[in-house]
């Protein structure tokens, strides 16, 4: 490691790739189903242990759909016992106020549910299942329990120019947070780019609308917009730099920088059955890979920005350039930057591809 | 360090002081002045001022709620 040895701050523990929803722009791997052989809980249940010893403060619990699984309680349990701060990032389906009344129980500190748009029809659609309304619900629930609420909606062409309807609806669920997350173009969101990529101006006008909503919730609900970097003129520091704050958790144990790292091609990832968290973070080539600034080409590596946007995301390189060193096509720098140019070009056109439905059957590897 | 959704904020011991104090029983002047003996013999107006402008910071970011 050049840069001395970070300390990792979150845990992303994704307990399961199975959900009963189909988005369109699911973040889990296109061959999701073959990843198979769930970690048990005692497993889990180590790697909390290893993560906190390693410094880690911030557990998020997710997937797939979290709440698949029966063991959930006794992890929340355990990450509490940790002093853990824990967050359940789900779809609300399927859940009950028993479930929740449990988790809150157990010690569960935040809970994150998404819809897909403000109405059912639209949501539903994305989402691939009749299940707006009930989400809803346990949006409301988590409210009636005390437990805080985030609201996630991720945002592309269809939902974009409703932010102001989204606003509205997190407020009347009184949600303490409101993430308006713009789709981020791997997994099902890359192979749906089509239908999902919106063009600048409603970009444009949505961002303007969060940042009044912001000015005026200030105390009351925090609005989050997260940048859309296709229309960005750098990139994102993507997980805050490979191997810097964040360690990942396939539901099948392999430890990975970020949730689609297992996507690149030439890396081996470590298993947390067959080695601790410790080693794997301080000493796998993974995580090594592209920690720091070593391995950067031209231009980022005399570039000022280096240090604060890490090159950007190493998945989107790969997977837009074909080489994973590559810098981010989205820097309005980078040689391969035509990719995002070409794709920006594209969404002013009319006609958009089908939906391509998360689905075990058309998973293949990417 | 105050833990939140995905964040996490690494207070110094002052501020750390303040919001420990903030379970719901105090006031914000209850918690200015056990401030202000904390800090003895600062000044009381200048701790005010500092303990205001914190717990402001913090209700913006919707971390502390000042019920009325």
């Amino acid at each position: 490691m050049s840069d001395g040895a970070p300390r990792p701050y979150t845990l992303v523990a994704e307990l399961t790739y199975r959900c009963p929803l189909r988005c369109v722009y699911c973040s889990n791997p296109l061959d999701y189903a073959s990843h198979r052989d769930e970690l048990g809980t005692a497993d889990w249940l180590r790697v909390f242990r290893e993560a906190e010893a390693l410094g880690v403060v911030q557990l998020n619990l997710t997937g797939g759909e979290p709440l698949v699984r029966d063991d959930l309680e006794a992890l929340v349990e355990a990450a509490r016992g940790l002093d853990l701060y824990t967050n359940l990032i789900t779809s609300g389906i399927p859940c009950t106020r028993e479930r929740l009344a449990g988790l809150l129980a157990r010690g569960l500190d935040n809970v994150q549910v998404s819809v897909q748009d403000v109405r059912a029809p639209e949501s539903d659609r994305i989402a691939g299942l009749r299940s707006f309304e009930r989400k809803l619900e346990v949006a409301r629930l988590v409210k009636e329990l005390g437990l805080a609420l985030t609201l996630n909606v991720v945002l592309h062409r269809e939902n974009l120019d409703r932010v102001p309807e989204i606003i509205a609806l997190a407020e009347s669920l009184q949600a303490d947070r409101l993430e308006l997350a713009n789709t981020q173009y791997l997994g099902w969101a890359l192979v749906n780019r089509r239908a999902l990529l919106p063009t600048r101006e409603q970009l444009d006008r949505a961002r303007e609308v969060a940042r009044a909503a912001r000015q005026r919730l200030l105390g009351r609900m925090e609005v989050l917009f997260v940048i859309p970097d296709y229309y960005a003129e750098f990139p994102k520091s993507c997980m805050d730099g490979w191997g810097r704050r964040f360690i990942v958790i396939s539901p099948d144990g392999l430890a990975l920088p970020c949730h689609a790292a297992h996507t690149l091609p030439g890396l081996t990832f470590d298993r947390v059955q067959d080695r601790s968290l410790d080693e794997i973070w301080h000493h796998s080539e993974a995580f090594n890979a592209y920690r720091g600034q070593a391995w950067m080409p031209e231009p980022c590596r005399s570039c000022d920005k280096r240090a604060t946007d890490f090159g950007g995301c190493r998945c989107q390189a790969y997977h837009l350039t074909g080489s994973a060193a590559a810098t981010d096509p989205v820097c309005s720098l980078a040689p391969d930057h035509g990719l995002i140019e070409a794709a920006r070009r594209d969404a002013l056109t009319p006609g958009r591809g089908e939906l391509e439905y998360r689905s075990a059957r058309s998973s293949a590897p990417a | 360090m105050l833990l939140y959704p995905e964040r996490g904020l690494v207070l110094n011991a002052t501020a750390a002081e303040v919001v420990k104090l903030c379970t719901g029983e105090h006031t914000v002047a209850a918690i200015v002045e056990r401030l202000a003996e904390l800090y003895a013999p600062q000044p009381a107006d200048a701790i005010e001022r500092e303990v205001l402008a914190f717990l402001h910071a913090m209700v913006e970011r919707g971390l502390i709620r000042i019920e009325p």
